[in-house]
């Protein structure tokens, strides 16, 4: 149950800002790297409100706001331009950015790992399981707006008109959709999910300015698995990521060996998830939950 | 002060061969590296550990650049069919697994700390002649890589190569089997980087998993970036331009005073702007490449 717990909890850590990135990937085709930084951003901004004497989910709910206006500023003013040379130099345009931002917050930040000021709490019991209040609510509060996000994709006209223009954008723009404003819209979201995420990091366990850089590979370890660009794809990616992470680390391998206990040290954890990475490319290219084709 | 220039133009020359080795696979194949560093690690590791096992340093050298060249033929194989963009976020997974590995097997690799030592590739020489020889080494080192960059873009091997780049599928039906281009671009460019990472070891005389984060590889695309994608000059032009860069940010830090915690964030924040210019205001960078004239009994 530990195990199950453990899994649940690194997934809800990269779900939100996956999921935003997968959705941004379907629209713009070109992988964002400054993505992971939008966590750090979200996560800094809602410190520094909650310092004001905001309570805790105003300060979050600024936080994203403002770091998804700062999504959609970026990509207009520095990776539109740059898309239209070709995506790897996009790519590489938003490394820089990423680059920029994370030296930005560092020089304002400073190094030290930093968390909300929250009291510390004895563990519940669950069925044998130990898990925090914080938790429950960290996981609660992703589950909500993953699934909100979910329903918006899928039973609203701006979810039809995202999808549409991420399938057929000639055909979208001939249908009267402006595709500006649908990557607009979805930028925002997508910036204000990773800084909710970065938000929830932070509430949960403690974040520095790096967090961009620790993210960037699990994070796109679990949109790839899951397909870059297909938003269910993203949820299923994170379980896969975050079940291989945690049972890689808690699997006795002594049965390979003939000795009792053999375990993968716990730091190579994120090895692991790397290597699903790797070998995901390897043998499907585009993904396990992938369709080149969806219907609208 | 003619010390310190000595030093900046060592580091610059070295890691000019890494982004020499990186132009190859970025700007003539096509190839999108994002973890190159990884590649210059491997060589500077073999030297450290061939010091460490009691082998002259100078031994790892050849054995850095044989293992680098298989790593490189290996990713170009498992790769072949990745399209750019998945291609860079493998090898940016591929780095960091390599980084784990080094940080999690100390007791070959002195984990997290790394290794250091006496690793000069002249035991018997004394400060300065030792320094000098290194500059000249490391300069002859950036003029051979650079040669032998500039031999394989300009003959048929480049020629196919940047096919592939830019018409992979007309490369096919000329009958060109470009897997085995790509394996062979990344074995060659895999082992001048590895040449370039076992001379920048030797020199500054240790190495650790610290010195192979992905801002490594980003520096490197800077400099091929401001130099000008494709142009073997301009990869080598840009990391001298880099290098001295920093070393200017060095110095604005000590004008303004700032402590050094501030440094390394100014660094970054100074390369990550100069890039995101360059990208948007010249992206073919300081030496674009040149059109070439095709013979027609070529």
């Amino acid at each position: 149950m530990q195990f199950v717990i453990d899994a649940l909890l690194r997934a809800g850590d990269l779900m939100l800002v996956t999921l935003g990135l997968s959705t941004v990937y379907a629209l713009v085709r070109f992988p964002n790297l400054a993505q992971t930084e939008y966590a750090t951003v979200g996560a800094f901004l809602g410190l520094l409100f909650a310092g004001f004497g905001l309570p805790l989910w105003a300060a979050a709910l600024a936080a994203s706001v403002i770091t998804g206006g700062f999504a959609v500023a970026l990509h207009r003013l520095a990776f539109a331009p740059l898309l239209k040379v070709s995506p790897v130099i996009a790519m590489i345009g938003s490394l820089a950015a990423a680059i920029i931002v994370r030296s930005l917050i560092q020089a304002i930040a400073g190094t030290r790992s930093t968390r909300f000021d929250l009291p510390i709490e004895t563990p519940m019991m669950v069925l044998g399981a130990a898990i925090t209040m914080t938790q429950v609510v960290i996981l609660s509060v992703t589950a909500v707006f993953v699934l909100g996000f979910l329903i918006v994709l899928y039973k609203t006209g701006l979810g039809r008109a995202m999808r549409a223009v991420a399938t057929q954008p000639e055909l979208a723009r001939a249908c009267g959709i402006d595709s500006n404003r649908v990557v607009d819209a979805i930028g925002f979201l997508g910036g204000a999910f990773a800084a909710l995420g970065g938000v929830l990091l932070a509430v949960g366990s403690q974040v520095h300015f790096n967090l961009g850089q620790d993210l960037l590979l699990p994070v796109f370890a679990a949109a790839i698995v899951g397909g870059l660009g297909s938003p269910v794809g993203a949820v299923f990616g994170c379980l896969a990521l975050a079940v291989v992470e945690t049972l890689v680390t808690n699997l006795n391998f002594g049965f390979l060996t003939g000795d009792d206990f053999l375990y993968v040290p716990l730091a190579y954890g994120p090895a692991a998830g790397f290597c699903l990475l790797v070998l995901t490319l390897i043998v499907r290219p585009n993904g396990l939950f992938f369709r080149e084709s969806a219907r609208v | 002060m003619s010390d310190f220039i000595v030093h900046v133009l060592i580091i610059a020359a070295t890691y000019g061969i890494a982004a020499a080795s990186l132009n190859l696979q970025i700007g003539v194949a096509g190839l999108m590296n994002f973890g190159q560093i990884a590649f210059f690690g491997i060589g500077g590791y073999a030297v450290a550990m061939a010091a460490s096992a009691g082998l002259p340093p100078i031994a790892g050298i050849p054995l850095g650049v044989l293992l680098a060249a298989g790593a490189g033929a290996a990713i170009g194989r498992l790769g072949r069919n990745l399209k750019a963009e998945y291609w860079a976020i493998a090898t940016l997974g591929i780095a960091e697994i390599f980084r784990i590995v080094l940080i999690n097997e100390g007791w070959a690799t002195g984990g997290a700390g790394g290794i250091g030592g006496e690793l000069s590739l002249f035991p018997g020489l004394k400060e300065p002649a030792a320094t000098w020889a290194m500059l000249g080494v490391a300069l002859a080192g950036l003029v051979l890589a650079w040669a032998l960059a500039r031999g394989l873009t300009e003959r048929q091997f480049g020629r196919i190569l940047r096919l592939m780049r830019e018409q992979p599928d007309l490369a096919v039906s000329f009958g060109h089997d470009i897997v085995r281009y790509k394996v062979k671009a990344m074995a060659v460019a895999a082992a001048i980087a590895a040449f370039g990472g076992a001379l920048a070891t030797s020199y500054i005389a240790y190495i650790s998993p610290g010195d192979l984060v992905s801002f490594g590889t980003f520096m490197l695309w800077t400099m091929v970036i401001i130099g000008g994608v494709g142009n073997n000059r301009g990869a080598v032009l840009g990391a001298f331009v880099v290098q001295f860069i920093f070393v200017g940010a060095l110095f604005l830090k000590d004008g303004l005073g700032l402590p050094s915690e501030l440094a390394g964030a100014l660094r970054m924040l100074i390369v990550g702007v100069l890039l995101l210019a360059f990208l948007m205001i010249r992206p073919e960078g300081l030496l674009p490449e040149r059109l070439r004239k095709i013979d027609a009994e070529d």
